[in-house]
């Protein structure tokens, strides 16, 4: 058993995503010599318009003791499911501008097919049951909750 | 019995965590909630006891830890 798998994980972490954090994650993989296929979902705040004011940030909150244990549980069915070879979950709360990064779900298995499925199973089940809220902040510092719908 | 509120609905209530009497089951709880805070009625809720989500309805023990959460929007 990969010890990556069983080592517990914080899956939460203040404000932004940044690019270098993402980029020091694929290097660090390049030992891991096994692995031929990796693939890496971004979740970045949009400006979108709400009633012609556009979205600058959005702040996360979340119920952290239930987030990390359902973060825990899908990552065991995405092992359980899949062949990986390891998985790592980032995701913001705080403030995260629009533009920046708040999800960051990166898969890396022996072939390709695998960390496809992995990760859009992933991001799908993190969206659906992890307990985490938003606020979308727009310009004008008024704000709407923010909903995940259905893909 | 403490009562955990997130996100929007912590803005309902004005606190993120309430002392409701106790009422046995989570189907109870429920009820309750919707007596008190009729806004919620259009938020679909969920309820989580010991943080995992309620399906069907469930006993609450004294010490339970239980949670009100309006539609989830994490990514």
């Amino acid at each position: 058993m990969n010890s990556a798998k069983t080592k517990p994980h914080t899956v939460l972490q203040q404000g932004p995503v940044s690019p270098d954090f993402v980029s020091a994650s694929i290097a660090s993989h390049s030992a891991k010599t096994g692995i031929g296929a990796h693939t890496i979902f971004l979740g970045q705040v949009r400006k979108d318009e709400i009633q012609g004011k556009p979205v600058e940030a959005i702040e996360y909150t979340a119920y952290p003791e239930m987030a990390e244990k359902e973060f825990s549980r899908i990552r065991e069915e995405a092992f359980a499911k899949y062949e990986l070879s390891c998985l790592h979950i980032h995701h913001s709360l705080g403030l995260v501008k629009a533009g920046e990064i708040s999800l960051f779900v990166f898969v890396s298995a022996k072939h390709r097919k695998q960390v496809f499925e992995a990760c859009s199973f992933l991001v799908e089940q993190i969206k659906a049951h992890v307990p985490i809220w938003g606020k979308e902040i727009t310009s004008d510092g008024s704000y709407t909750w923010k909903e995940n719908k259905p893909v | 019995m403490k009562v955990l509120f997130f996100g929007p609905l912590a803005e309902i209530t004005g606190s993120s965590q309430l002392e409701l009497e106790s009422c046995g089951t989570t189907d109870k709880l429920y009820e309750l909630i919707l007596r008190q805070y009729p806004e919620m009625k259009n938020k679909s809720i969920k309820l989580a006891l010991n943080q995992e989500l309620v399906a069907g309805n469930m006993n609450i023990q004294a010490g339970d830890e239980l949670a009100v959460m309006a539609p989830f929007a994490g990514g």
